[in-house]
């Protein structure tokens, strides 16, 4: 029954009470919201922060109103906490400094140049405006086909891998300035 | 389809292979750059890794505690505002106005003989007002809700 209903309608339902709609959600997007938290966050906070989320939704779920969709709004929630992070976080020192500092703390398995390059594609990713970044984590957390990703934006195919190509370079260009 | 839409298609062609684990098809000159970002960025968001079962334990019993308080104080919430609970009080309240007015009356009148025509007449005077102060405000709650 709630496997074949769309994330809009579960929202709905959740809004009535319905915990198991709610479950479903959140089941159903788990791993894409953890995997946008870990695209920008440090390894440690992770959890913490994906958990910050869910709570958010929890509380805030009566709010959506269905204008857009789930995701958007869901996904709206996701950069929000990652800005809190960032603004909590840089009262002493710069967001770089943090990424760097925190992605070699507490993970000793990795290797240093692995963490170097989380952190610097982390720095880029935080740097590059909205509609990029949104473009890159479609593909690549939500794992979305381009196909997928022009029907969901309302965009043709080669607008979106124009604007895809043009998003990675904006990273690129952003890793050029670390 | 001119250059730039070849370059958009090469690279996109590119991250599809990468993604799906495969080689990545050879690329144009001016994309090798960027396909090394692709690859950087595949390391970095890997959809394939999942948070941990424990974490994934922990994070759903959280939210079944979170649902169960939000939902209860929510029920609480809409307890107080059934209509005919805002009903009551509006009486409730209406009731503490006349109490109040009726004992409050005798004792700012000097001669009670002389004013208790007076002060029946003032009583009837402040519980109508109370009253319809009480019922206005009543009103204007109702239409705010709807």
């Amino acid at each position: 029954m709630y496997s074949d209903a769309t994330d809009e309608q579960l929202a709905r339902q959740a809004q009535q009470g319905d915990r198991e709609a709610f479950l479903t959600l959140y089941n159903r997007y788990l791993n894409k919201v953890y995997n946008r938290v870990r695209s920008r966050i440090p390894s440690p906070d992770v959890d913490d922060v994906t958990q910050e989320i869910f709570i958010a939704v929890v509380r805030s779920i009566e709010r959506f109103e269905g204008k857009s969709r789930f995701n958007t709004w869901l996904y709206t929630i996701v950069s929000r906490h990652i800005a809190d992070f960032y603004r909590r976080r840089s009262r002493g020192s710069s967001d770089s400094d943090i990424s760097l500092e925190a992605m070699t703390v507490g993970e000793p398995s990795y290797e240093h140049q692995h963490l170097d390059e989380r952190a610097i594609i982390q720095r880029a990713m935080g740097a590059v405006p909205e509609h990029y970044r949104e473009v890159i984590l479609l593909r690549f957390a939500d794992g979305m086909t381009f196909a997928e990703i022009a029907e969901h934006r309302g965009q043709s195919l080669e607008a979106v891998k124009s604007l895809y190509r043009r998003a990675i370079q904006a990273v690129r260009d952003e890793i050029g300035e670390v | 389809m001119d250059k730039e839409q070849k370059l958009d298609a090469m690279l996109a062609a590119y991250t599809d292979a990468i993604l799906a684990g495969e080689e990545g098809t050879e690329m144009d000159d001016e994309l090798q750059q960027l396909g090394t970002v692709v690859g950087q960025l595949q390391r970095t968001i890997d959809p394939e890794t999942p948070p941990s079962p424990a974490f994934r334990s922990r994070l759903t019993q959280r939210l079944n505690e979170e649902w169960t308080q939000v939902h209860r104080e929510r029920r609480v919430l809409q307890f107080s505002q059934k209509r005919w609970m805002r009903m009551a009080v509006a009486v409730a309240a209406l009731l503490m106005i006349v109490v109040g007015v009726v004992l409050l009356l005798p004792e700012n009148s000097g001669n009670q003989e002389a004013t208790s025509g007076g002060e029946v007449s003032a009583v009837l005077i402040v519980a109508g007002v109370g009253m319809a102060v009480a019922l206005a405000a009543f009103f204007f709650w109702s239409q705010r809700r709807h």
